[in-house]
């Protein structure tokens, strides 16, 4: 690593001065902020008022908030649901894509298409479609001879039905990602297994698998990350309901500190879902480390 | 003989994949273009029978003109701010020693850990003391400085070698006509993709945007289309016609730019 150092100079280049600018910016509204909100979450604020100190009031009202643990209850459902689906799919993709002989821009570009897109407008576009009484799927359903859905206004299929959406919109990256996992996986690894007489599922239990698991790791941690900060669909389609079932965490947390100018209480549970994050994730790292033999 | 069923079967699945992933699409622009009683029609028309131009005509009447400029100041104006900071940066951490160095680019990386919901409630605070609320600067300046941006650079000019740098400054370039001259071209790719990135992230931004603005005169495009979406939700033809107002752009410019999209992609995942 020291070799690739330039050789140093007896004071500090002037350059290294334009750091200060940049990293103060990048400091200032990215990690400052945490001690506020952490410092926050022990007062009631509501922008009208002066601030008053509580003290440990705010987590111990989350903590006994029936809303705030069906929230809870939702994300993760949101999240299991939408990660398992979602994985299987673009691995299964990814997998076509890779064997096919031709056509693999056109498929990529396809299934990528709509991970470009705002959240907000495939949002409205789906809830256009999932429209009980003009919608394209209940047509099509009515058309196949099988009964009309409420979707999004039941409060079973609610959840779901943001999860098909959710699964639509972002398989294409980790379909992507998958494709350049199979990328690094030499071929002559294939070839070999042939001569031994390995047929297609052998193949892929034993090669490909075992080395799409950095890949696979990645994408899962990723998108459990991601999963849980899941906002704009329930804000956009549903606003929480039929019922709270579709009410995510970070909605609820928007919804009390903007909306009710519940400030105090909004940072608190913003912690308690940060340190939910962190948690999932090194249990994330640490389970699926362990299984990476090669 | 076998290969070639399979091939077909693969594009068989492929194909009709694709029809699945584009019926949403399509729909959207179908109804965007129907007139009002036939986006209402139970069983809906799979191809209009009428097609109406004046849908987009009235929803970027209501205020969408604003929108589009919003977004396109703010993911401009970030995404021009971000490649000059992250390269500038990265370069400084990749090529030069100094105090401290391995601890701030482990607080630069550390602030990529955290939610953004996390910091929003005290950065709106931030933004009332500093009387930025409904200004596009409060939309721009936050994201002024990426830490994956540095993150980014940094592995990328680090594989630059430093004879090159050396022949240079023999030749009596300062440091910043390296990074001006030598850097930046040899970059290129990577800024490419970072530019894509950044740009898309920002314009498709919709939680921040939303709490930080609070009348038309900021307002973005994703804002804009949800508020509008509330106002107007039973007009279908019209919410569509909005949403592919918001959606088209960015269809049109991915699809000119597709290879450093996944290039970009790719970069970033696998840099881990």
């Amino acid at each position: 690593m020291n070799s690739k150092k330039t050789s140093k100079s007896k004071k500090k280049p002037l350059i290294v001065y334009a750091l200060i600018p940049i990293l103060g910016c990048l400091f200032f509204f990215g990690i400052f902020p945490i001690f506020f909100s952490f410092y926050l979450s022990f007062y009631k604020w509501s922008l009208l008022r002066i601030p008053e100190f509580v003290g440990l009031r705010n987590y111990t009202k989350a903590l006994h908030d029936p809303v705030f643990w069906v929230s809870l209850k939702n994300t993760f459902y949101f999240t299991g649901l939408s990660i398992s689906i979602g994985i299987v799919i673009a691995l299964l993709l990814a997998l076509l894509i890779h064997h096919s002989p031709r056509f693999k821009s056109l498929f990529r570009t396809g299934y990528f298409l709509p991970v470009v897109t705002s959240m907000v407008a495939v949002s409205v576009v789906w809830k256009f479609l999932y429209q009980p009484d003009f919608g394209l799927f209940n047509s099509i359903l009515s058309a196949l001879g099988l009964p009309p859905q409420k979707w999004l206004i039941s409060p079973t299929l609610a959840m779901p039905s943001i999860v098909v959406m959710s699964v639509w919109q972002g398989l294409g990256y980790n379909m992507i990602l998958f494709m350049a996992g199979l990328l690094d996986i030499p071929e002559v690894l294939y070839e070999v297994a042939d001569l031994d007489g390995a047929n297609t599922w052998n193949k892929f239990k034993n090669i490909t698998v075992p080395l799409l698991k950095p890949t696979f790791l990645f994408i899962v941690v990723i998108s459990s990350i991601g999963s849980f900060q899941v906002f704009t669909q329930s804000y956009i389609m549903t606003r929480g309901g039929p019922e709270d079932s579709t009410r995510v965490i970070v909605q609820y947390i928007q919804h009390k500190a903007f909306d009710t100018l519940l400030m105090g209480y909004g940072s608190a549970m913003a912690f308690i879902l940060f340190a939910i994050i962190i948690s999932i994730t090194m249990i994330e790292l640490k389970f699926l480390r362990t299984r990476w033999k090669y | 003989m076998k290969k070639k069923k399979t091939n077909l079967l693969i594009y068989l699945a492929l194909f009709s994949g694709l029809i699945v992933m584009a019926l949403p699409f399509y729909w959207m622009i179908i109804t965007a273009f129907k007139p009002p009683w036939e986006a209402i029609q139970y069983p809906p028309t799979w191809i209009p029978h009428e097609i109406d131009l004046t849908n987009i005509v009235k929803v970027w009447g209501e205020n969408f003109d604003r929108y589009y400029l919003n977004s396109v100041v703010v993911a401009c104006s970030v995404t021009v701010f971000v490649l000059f900071t992250s390269s500038l940066a990265g370069f400084i951490f990749a090529k030069y020693d100094f105090a401290g160095k391995e601890l701030l680019f482990l607080l630069v990386l550390s602030t990529m850990m955290i939610p953004f919901q996390v910091i929003m409630i005290s950065l709106f605070m931030i933004m009332m003391w500093l009387h930025w609320i409904d200004k596009l600067r409060a939309m721009i300046v936050p994201g002024m400085a990426s830490a994956f941006g540095i993150f980014l650079m940094r592995q990328f000019i680090s594989t630059i070698p430093n004879d090159l740098l050396d022949a240079a400054r023999i030749d009596g370039c300062s440091d910043f006509g390296i990074y001006y001259r030598l850097i930046i071209p040899n970059i290129k790719p990577v800024l490419s993709a970072l530019a894509i990135f950044t740009f898309m992230w920002s314009w498709n931004d919709f939680l921040w945007p939303l709490v930080i603005t609070n009348s038309i005169k900021s307002r973005t495009l994703t804002v804009g289309l949800a508020m509008y979406t509330l106002k107007w939700w039973t007009q279908y033809n019209l919410v569509m016609a909005g949403s592919l107002l918001v959606i088209g752009p960015v269809i049109i410019v991915f699809l000119i730019l597709q290879k450093k999209f996944v290039t970009g992609i790719t970069l970033s995942g696998m840099k881990f």
